[in-house]
Formats: C-alpha cells, sequence, structure tokens
C-alpha cells in the first residue's frame, strides 16, 4: 500500500490535516482530521513509501510504548479508514 | 480540551494557502451574494488577488472589522468600494491591500465548478446591478421559488 499523490499533511486552524492537492486544490468542505499519533503515522506511511499494517505496526510499536496487539488493531483501524476514504492505493 | 477555531482563524488559515500559491474551494455563509452564490450550500474557489476590476469578486476585510466576500462596484486608487449581490442597501469599503482572495468559480454541493466570470455570468451580473431598485421584489421570489426547488 502507498499513499495516493497529492494527499499531504498540512496544519491548518492547529489542527493536523490531510487535504487533497492534488489538483492544486483544497477543498475546506473536505478536510480530514487527525490527532496527534494519526498525523505521526500518515507522515511514517509517506516516509516508507510502500507500507503494509505489519511494518507501520513495527514503526509504531518503536515510536510510542504501546502493547504491540493494540497497536497493531489501531493501524488496521487507521488503514481501513484511510481506504475507505480513498487516499491509499 | 479541543477548542473550535473562530470562522475568522478558518479564513485566515485560508487566506494563509491562497497566498502560498494555492486554490481553496471555501464554503461561504449568508445569502448576501444572491443570486449568484448560495451560501451555506455552494462554495467559492479562491486564489490569489491579482489584477483586480469592477465585478470581481472578492474575499475582502471589510471596514477594518469582519471579512466578507462580495463584489467590487467601485476602485478609485487603492481605495475598493464593495456590495453583496443579495443586499439591497449598503456597500462596504477596504483597501487594495485588504483584499485578501479572488474567486474564481462558485462550487455546487455536488462538487461543479462554475466560472463565475463566463460571458454570461458577466452579462447577468451587470444586468443584476441595473435591477437594483427593484432587486429587493426579485429576491423575495426567487428565496420563495427558484431557491426552494434548487436546494
Amino acid at each position: 500500500m502507498k499513499q495516493k499523490e497529492g494527499f499531504v499533511l498540512r496544519t491548518v486552524c492547529g489542527e493536523h490535516v490531510i487535504v487533497g492537492e492534488g489538483l492544486g486544490t483544497i477543498d475546506f468542505g473536505k478536510l480530514i482530521s487527525l490527532n496527534e499519533t494519526a498525523a505521526w503515522m500518515w507522515e511514517k506511511a509517506g516516509e516508507m513509501g510502500d507500507f503494509d499494517i505489519d511494518s507501520l505496526t513495527a514503526a509504531l510499536c518503536e515510536e510510542y510504548e504501546v502493547d504491540a496487539q493494540q497497536a497493531h488493531d489501531d493501524v488496521e483501524k487507521m488503514v481501513a479508514q484511510w481506504q475507505e476514504i480513498g487516499i491509499i492505493e | 480540551m479541543t477548542t473550535t477555531p473562530s470562522d475568522e482563524e478558518i479564513i485566515q488559515s485560508a487566506i494563509k494557502l491562497v497566498q502560498e500559491g494555492l486554490r481553496v474551494t471555501f464554503p461561504v455563509k449568508g445569502y448576501s451574494m444572491l443570486p449568484f452564490i448560495i451560501g451555506s450550500k455552494e462554495s467559492v474557489d479562491l486564489v490569489k488577488p491579482e489584477n483586480l476590476q469592477v465585478g470581481h469578486v472578492v474575499l475582502a476585510w471589510v471596514e477594518g472589522c469582519r471579512y466578507v466576500v462580495h463584489r467590487i462596484i467601485e476602485i478609485n486608487g487603492d481605495q475598493v468600494v464593495l456590495m453583496g449581490d443579495g443586499n439591497i442597501a449598503g456597500v462596504e469599503h477596504c483597501l487594495l491591500n485588504d483584499v485578501a482572495a479572488l474567486a474564481i468559480n462558485v462550487v455546487t454541493p455536488k462538487g461543479k465548478h462554475h466560472p463565475l466570470y463566463s460571458p454570461w455570468r458577466i452579462r447577468a451580473s451587470r444586468l443584476w446591478w441595473r435591477l437594483l431598485p427593484i432587486r429587493r421584489w426579485i429576491l423575495a421570489i426567487y428565496r420563495r421559488t427558484w431557491l426552494k426547488w434548487r436546494y
């Protein structure tokens, strides 16, 4: 899996948001807001290029002190959301 | 504790992105730009304000106290006068430097982008300006009929 071209993480009004800048347009009616951990995960996924749930889980466990199973469940949920929104392929 | 940003903070975030050269699709509120932009339903595409002219719809900081998305009706040097298409009286004043963004498209709830300065919209806006003395009645009928049907 990898992030679709044109979706970037920005700070808007103090919130982490993913915006689709593919056509050079940011739609304020369709901002995807993230908490700190989700924003970190998005950035990490971007750094990895190609990623999967296991590799992102491993990175999350390295960065934060979390239970491995909990981390896996959280990553799985997050990735499912990204797929549903259509920002990864 | 999470705080909700104010309208002004949200607008300023949009302006910052426009200043970076990005195009921002921004929802608009209110009925002050009827019939050309329907607030609370439609959005506008905002870009950097360049080569401003009478007739342009802009996001501007007016009277030193609030942001509006209204049409330029007069430019005198660096003095700009604006008026909402849906208003029957009252204008706002600002300086050219207070114009934060130029609206180039109106965007429908379904995501269709319609240019604000197509030849027919320019003709329509000029006709609308001439109809100012009877706007009140046209808008009253418009709000009770076409607007209800459309959205």
